[in-house]
């Protein structure tokens, strides 16, 4: 599903110049949960970024689907972004001003989706994540772990091939935070391509395979399953 | 379903009521203000426009002997030009009466000091005025018939039906019947109709030869074909062909052009009168170009404030706004959808804005008129068409202040927003922040110095030796109704204890009477019309006029019939080295000179005067002095009655009619005054939120520092010195412009003020103190609050 090769991103400011993705080169199949470890600074999130078609890369070649998105515009980037991807935050990325039924809306609205049809999707994935009762609050009335459930209710809504988790735990005391992880686990059951960046070994066990990460290079992939 | 754009905004104010209130309220003000001073300068410039074919419509003004020009002209004029005139459709001739009073019952009270205009047949058919009820006779008012104006038919008869009923005009209770009333319109006008009358034939008279007299205002309306230059050459073929020839004069016709005894005429286009025209007689007071281009310039300042304002407050919040648009640019909204949503908010908040403004417009007419006495766009009240443009106004602006947000708030790219978000607030929008910041207190600071400046002529005006001493000196107008008993009255008045000296003459300085004559030196080969006040002996000492050299009129000497007393500026016009004994005219002996005093306008030089002696007057100027000035008039009002046959006297202020010359200066120091304040309360509205912001973004910062030992007085410092800098920075911009524009003002005034550098460090301090106290105000708080607090929220 996602072949990257030699992938390239350099930051640059008057004095310094950083390389934050040094020739990466990784595949990640369909159905696949892949988590990417490494220590700060190390690229992971400016590989995430990349994989989620917010940033482009200065060098190299990612594949999406087979097709070379390096060097998409902003449009088509976006396009294929809301039709594909979905994204679950360490920060949840919650909006303030919109109840939990609102923020899970908004990635069916940007698709185009008519809305009874809306409604009926929200209701049923807000279901599954057992936040029904919650509908009309807002995300600062919510506890953490209810707000993450939220924000993987927003990413799975319009049901996307990828998910792009970034430290989904790292806000959330450890039981809340397993909840999160079964609950990526049963969408990756489902089908669904999971790429967590995370910093916690027990979290990468829920995964089929990590990629660790120095340096924006890959030092070692290991296969769990 | 999802929130609209409407409701997203709606919560964005609930959450933050401070910012969204003081956007609101700015925005509510700029566009009331604006819309104010748009209606007022709209109605302003379109005045006698509203005239079907307005532009086929002008006056016909003349002057004689160089008296300055008349606005009305010649009676028998109408007659010659339609008679002969091809580019003339219709010409009509109005007669403005004076003062009098209506009644409906014989016995009735009467309405008072209604001035009517006697027209003839063919005024509706060069004026357009849409009727209420009833109809114009076509034929033109018949002997007895009236017509009135929607106002006064109110007045007069409530809601009854007017139509058919009869009004008694004047002391003799003339009847005449109303046959129509005419629609009372928001337009302004130069012509002031109350009541119409039929022109009686007797003002037009017989053609006698003398074209030496205005008495009725002339008006034409072209033919289709016709063309204002036609009627000029008609009219310079009149002068030549008719009116040279009948002045009898044994000059060429090129000597009679150049000579006093010259008859001109000025063709004055209709939609030019009200701001243009400013000849003697005019029918109501013109307009002041001056102030309608500074108020619309202000109008336009205070909504571009209004839209900077909320451009700010909207962009200050960006780090708050871009986390949302990060988000919803990550889950898929293209940036149009956003830009759109932005637009569709700043549409919303400026239709609430207009909510607010339709009861600040009220508002400000309201506080206008109040401070200043006089309504700003007159009696009529908004019309449902202003709500209408106010609506598409309201919505312009909108989308105006909606445009910078919309393109700069979503051109961040959704990774930046979502990550480091306290850091990107970015440098680039700082920089347009402060160039608007600075343009805003630049409009502060230039329309602060304006009013100064303006403030401080109209006091030079009213504070300067006028050559003459203003101060208990009353006129009393009416003397004609004395007849013979006019010397027995001024002898009761002089009885009375309060009264220093009375002096019968034919005019008063800075009234509106004008009396000219011709002077000729023999050392001069044509004579000269200078302006002239028929006076008795006591004129000098009752209006405090300064003798310089030579003596007063002496009442004794038979010989000071024929005797002058020149001003000062007379005896240079006329060339004369020893005035005093020289001779002028062949027989009349200059006697004395007095000092240039103040008669005719502030703006002009004081021009060439002279004293003539008279024994006759139409007026009695009174000098009283000590108070108790209503017991006194109290008084000699009773005592008139028996001279007056029960009229009241008509009673002038000298003070009142210099205060008139002055007026337009006044009203303008005053108008400009008035929206100085609010373009002030705009820019600090602005600058209280900007700094209510920047507050709330470094409250750690400040925290940290108060822990590392910083007093108050520092954090003041510390938050107060950037807008303070930009306060300063548009000062110094703004000084240098109004300060141009202000002195080529002040070159109107013969005599004027000098705008020094007190000025200049007024307005600066005025603008920086504002700048200070607010936001020091503002800041206080946070830089006295327990630091632990600031830094536990964290």
């Amino acid at each position: 599903m996602i072949k990257i090769s030699d992938l390239q991103k350099v930051y640059r400011t008057e004095e310094v110049e950083t390389i934050a993705l040094n020739k990466l080169t990784f595949d990640v199949k369909e159905g696949e949960f892949v988590a990417v470890m490494g220590p700060s600074g190390c690229g992971k999130s400016t590989l995430l970024n990349i994989l989620g078609l917010l940033d482009d890369p200065d060098g190299g070649s990612f594949l999406f689907n087979g097709t070379e998105v390096a060097h998409f515009n902003e449009r088509k980037r976006a396009d294929l972004r809301k039709r594909n991807i979905g994204f679950v935050f360490q920060s949840f990325n919650l909006i303030d001003e919109l109840t939990v039924f609102e923020n899970v809306e908004l990635p069916l609205i940007y698709l185009g989706v008519k809305g009874p049809e809306r409604k009926q999707r929200v209701e049923t994935v807000l279901d599954k994540m057992q936040i029904m009762h919650r509908r009309n609050h807002y995300p600062q009335q919510l506890s953490g772990g209810q707000q993450q459930r939220v924000a993987v209710a927003r990413a799975v809504v319009n049901n996307p091939k990828l998910i792009l988790a970034d430290e989904p735990t790292g806000n959330l005391d450890s039981s809340n935070g397993n909840e999160v992880m079964q609950l990526l686990t049963d969408l990756n059951e489902q089908g669904t391509t999971i790429i967590m960046v995370t910093h916690s070994e027990h979290d990468s066990r829920y995964s089929h395979r990590i990629i660790r990460m120095l340096d924006g290079q890959t030092v070692t992939e290991n296969i769990l399953v | 379903m999802h929130p609209s754009s409407f409701t997203f905004a709606w919560r964005n104010i609930r959450k933050y009521p401070a910012f969204s209130l003081i956007n609101l309220g700015g925005l509510a003000i700029g566009i009331a203000a604006s819309f104010v001073l748009l209606v007022y300068s709209q109605r302003e410039m379109s005045c006698d426009r509203q005239f079907r074919d307005h532009d086929r419509i002008a006056r016909i003004g003349t002057d004689f002997f160089n008296m300055g020009g008349f606005a009305p002209s010649q009676p028998f004029l109408r007659e010659f030009l339609r008679a002969s005139c091809k580019d003339v459709q219709y010409a009509t001739a109005l007669m403005s009466g004076d003062l009098m009073s209506v009644r409906t019952q014989q016995q009735d009270r009467a309405y008072t000091a209604i001035r009517a205009y006697y027209i003839d047949s063919v005024f509706f058919k060069v004026f357009s005025y849409p009727v209420a009820s009833g109809a114009v006779p076509q034929a033109g008012l018949a002997p007895g018939q009236t017509i009135l104006m929607e106002d006064e038919a109110r007045k007069f008869f409530g809601s009854q039906d007017p139509i058919g009923r009869t009004i008694y005009v004047a002391k003799e209770n003339q009847p005449y019947q109303i046959v129509a009333v005419l629609k009372s319109s928001f337009q302004k006008s130069h012509l002031d109709p109350r009541l119409f009358l039929p022109l009686p034939a007797t003002a037009i008279g017989k053609f006698d030869g003398n074209w030496s007299s205005a008495s009725l205002y002339n008006y034409v309306k072209l033919t289709p074909q016709g063309s204002m230059a036609g009627l000029q050459r008609w009219l310079d073929r009149l002068r030549e062909k008719v009116i040279y020839p009948t002045s009898g004069a044994i000059m060429s016709f090129a000597q009679w052009q150049a000579s006093p005894k010259n008859v001109k005429f000025t063709i004055q286009p209709l939609a030019d009168i009200y701001f243009h025209s400013n000849l003697n007689f005019e029918l109501s007071p013109g307009g002041n170009l001056t102030q309608v281009k500074l108020l619309g310039a202000i109008g336009l300042f205070l909504i571009l404030l209004a839209i900077i304002n909320y451009v700010n407050l909207v962009t200050a919040r960006s780090s708050v706004r871009s986390r949302e648009i990060g988000i919803k640019k990550t889950f898929g909204a293209s940036r149009v959808r956003l830009g759109r949503q932005m637009l569709l908010e700043s549409l919303f908040f400026s239709l609430l804005a207009m909510g607010l403004a339709v009861v600040l417009i009220r508002g400000i007419l309201f506080a206008y008129k109040w401070a200043t006495g006089i309504p700003l766009t007159g009696p009529m009240s908004l019309t449902p068409m202003h709500y209408l443009w106010l609506l598409v106004f309201s919505l312009v602006v909108g989308m105006l202040a909606g445009v910078y947000p919309a393109i700069y708030l979503t051109a961040f790219k959704p990774i930046l927003s979502i990550r480091s978000l306290a850091m990107q607030s970015g440098k680039g929008n700082g920089r347009v922040r402060n160039v608007l910041v600075i343009f805003q207190f630049m409009v502060a600071a230039g329309l602060v110095f304006s009013s100064f400046v303006i403030y401080a002529q109209w006091q030079f005006m009213q504070n300067k030796d006028k050559g003459l001493s203003t101060q208990g000196v009353l006129t009393i107008n009416n003397l004609y109704t004395m007849g013979k008993r006019t010397a027995a009255f001024r002898q009761v008045v002089e009885q009375q204890a309060q009264v220093v000296s009375t002096s019968l003459c034919e005019r008063a300085p800075a009234s509106n009477d004008i009396v000219m004559y011709t002077y000729k030196t023999p050392a001069m080969s044509r004579p000269m019309t200078i302006p002239s006040f028929p006076v008795d002996a006591r004129y000098i000492q009752t209006l405090g006029l300064h003798l310089t050299s030579g003596r007063n009129f002496d009442k004794d000497l038979v010989s000071d019939t024929n005797s002058l007393i020149l001003n000062e500026s007379a005896v240079a016009a006329l060339g004369l080295f020893n005035p005093v004994g020289s001779t002028i005219n062949g027989s009349e002996r200059v006697i004395g000179v007095v000092k240039d005093f103040n008669y005719a306008s502030f703006r002009q030089k004081i021009g060439p005067v002279v004293l003539r002696y008279s024994q006759t007057g139409c007026m009695l100027a009174v000098k009283i002095s000590g108070g108790h000035v209503n017991a006194f008039l109290d008084q000699l009002n009773a005592k008139a009655k028996e001279f007056t046959g029960g009229e009241p006297l008509e009673i002038n202020w000298l003070d009142d009619n210099f205060a008139k010359l002055a007026e337009k200066e006044k009203l303008l120091g005053e108008a400009i005054t008035f929206f100085t304040a609010l373009a002030i309360l705009l820019a600090t509205l602005g600058l209280i939120g900007l700094t209510l912001f920047t507050i709330e973004r470094r409250t750690r910062e400040i925290g940290i520092r108060k822990v590392l030992g910083a007093n108050v007085d520092q954090i003041l410092r510390l938050v107060s010195r950037d807008f303070i800098r930009l306060a300063v920075i548009a000062a110094l911009v703004a000084f240098p412009i109004s300060w141009w524009l202000m002195n080529r003002w002040l070159e109107d005034f013969a005599y004027r003020i000098h705008v020094g550098v007190g000025t200049f460090f007024l307005a600066g301090a005025v603008i920086v103190m504002i700048a200070w106290s607010v936001v020091s105000l503002l800041t206080i708080r946070a830089a006295m609050a327990n630091p632990i607090h600031s830094l536990r929220t964290e």
